[in-house]
């Protein structure tokens, strides 16, 4: 399976980030807008990095800034093998692939509960970019 | 700098009398990994010969009671053997016990004893023994295996014990005496606070525990990424035991002196090394674990988790049982 061109990765993560907006409960929503209201992801492999900000209202993208308290990195092939279950982001993180600063590790709950809503976004925005566009109707 | 606290009381054999035990019913309330050796143990020691005392069992599920009327004791709902105790061991798991102890304290008769076996549920308020029982701490340092197996062989294990409430008057003797009876005192146990015990317990777990795990899975990623074999590298790091003897040693010979026993290649290699670890970082992030543990910060995360289901369980589940590298090296190797 191809990925996207680099090009579009930072529009796939910017999509996926509207799909979460769209799984998560608003107390879901809330709850994870209190524990971190930012979460910086870096892929250092494609020189991206997203900043998914989180309000009461709604997930949206921010600008990624230099010293982000939270910070999750990993290769993008990590976050693909992950979403389409290649390989769990449960071993990737025991194999070192994943790196996760500034996290307060007594609000993992609101966390995980990124975790599966996450990685299925991520597909469906994956496969949303790979789809050609549908043909003019005549 | 503070200066180091002074050593706590350490406590052996000599210092017990497991006698006035005679004629007593003891409550094991929970047989799970604690629950069933300090069982064993105790009637082992008491429950016949010149000390006859009763050791009862309180289960509230039932794999535990199937597993206590196996071991051939008579089990009792938790608050039927709480209502029958002389002496009372809570030992339900740390974040199940506040929401067990309005029940099982409104049963304790006066002149009791209850004792924990981790200070955690008093330690952070979360409890409140009835005011007319001693509250004791005895709280072994040794996993449920190791306590029953050193217990066999007359090795006895490490404990820490306390008294938190001293209702009769008696409460020191009494807890010795359960010690000397759970076959710690052979070994010896040192006096600690129901606090001191939980922020040593919960920041060695919590603190060193964490960065000895990342260390060996950094050492063996790195190591087979570069080519090294999956099954020797897990032989250095545990599989052949040589770690665990080394622990041993240190136990044995002193921790500085240990580090010297294994050549001068090894010294040498592993104290340079040991100079390029940011130290400065770890300890800000260990000062910071012991903050969140003293402050009860972490004591009210857990409790979060249990009330609410522990939504974080699955997610650990399945990092520890997925099929990483490491885990199908182990199997291959056991099958060889």
């Amino acid at each position: 399976m191809a990925s996207p061109a680099p090009a579009d990765f930072t529009a796939t993560l910017a999509r996926m980030i509207a799909l979460i907006d769209t799984k998560l409960s608003p107390v879901q929503r809330e709850k994870l807008a209190t524990a971190m209201p930012t979460i910086q992801w870096e892929f250092p492999d494609v020189d991206t990095k997203l900043c998914l900000a989180a309000s009461k209202d709604a997930l949206c993208v921010a600008s990624p800034v230099d010293h982000a308290p939270f910070v999750v990195r990993m290769a993008r092939s990590t976050l693909e093998d992950a979403a389409f279950g290649r390989r769990s982001l449960g071993a990737a993180f025991l194999a070192g692939r994943i790196h996760v600063r500034g996290m307060n590790p007594l609000r993992l709950r609101e966390f995980i509960m990124l975790v599966d809503p996450l990685l299925e976004s991520y597909r469906e925005a994956y496969l949303e970019s790979a789809s050609p566009p549908s043909a003019p109707v005549s | 700098m503070n200066p180091p606290a002074p050593h706590p009381r350490l406590f052996r054999d000599r210092d017990a009398d497991p006698s006035i035990l005679r004629g007593k019913t003891i409550a094991i309330l929970g047989y799970g990994l604690l629950g069933q050796p300090l069982g064993l143990n105790l009637r082992d020691a008491v429950g016949t010969g010149t000390i006859p005392a009763t050791v009862i069992v309180g289960s509230h599920d039932e794999p535990s009671s199937a597993r206590a009327r196996a071991d051939g004791f008579e089990v009792l709902p938790l608050v039927e053997a709480a209502a029958r105790a002389d002496l009372a061991l809570m030992l339900l798991p740390d974040e199940v016990q506040p929401e067990a102890m309005p029940a099982i304290g409104a049963r304790l008769r006066p002149g009791s004893a209850l004792v924990f076996a981790s200070g955690y549920a008093l330690a952070y308020g979360l409890v409140t023994p009835p005011p007319g029982v001693d509250v004791l701490l005895f709280a072994p340092r040794m996993g449920g295996e190791a306590i029953r197996q050193r217990t066999i062989d007359g090795r006895g294990y490490m404990a820490y014990l306390g008294v938190e409430h001293d209702a009769t008057g008696k409460a020191r003797d009494l807890v010795l005496a359960l010690a000397a009876a759970g076959g710690c005192l052979k070994f010896g146990a040192l006096e600690m606070t129901a606090k001191q015990e939980v922020v040593l317990d919960l920041f060695v777990e919590q603190a060193f525990g964490p960065w000895m795990g990342a260390a060996l899975l950094s050492a063996f990623h790195v190591g087979t990424e570069a080519g090294l074999p999956p099954l020797g590298l897990l032989m250095e790091l545990y599989l052949s035991g040589e770690m665990s003897e080394t622990f041993a040693q240190m136990a044995r010979d002193g921790f500085l002196p240990s580090t010297l026993s294994h050549g001068f290649a090894a010294s040498f290699g592993g104290m340079t090394r040991a100079l390029t670890i940011d130290r400065e970082q770890m300890g800000e992030q260990m000062r910071a674990i012991l903050g969140e543990i003293d402050s009860g910060a972490f004591a009210e995360a857990l409790q979060d988790e249990y009330k609410n289901g522990y939504p974080c369980r699955p997610f650990l589940d399945k990092v520890v049982g997925d099929d990483d590298i490491i885990s199908r090296t182990e199997r291959e190797f056991r099958a060889m």
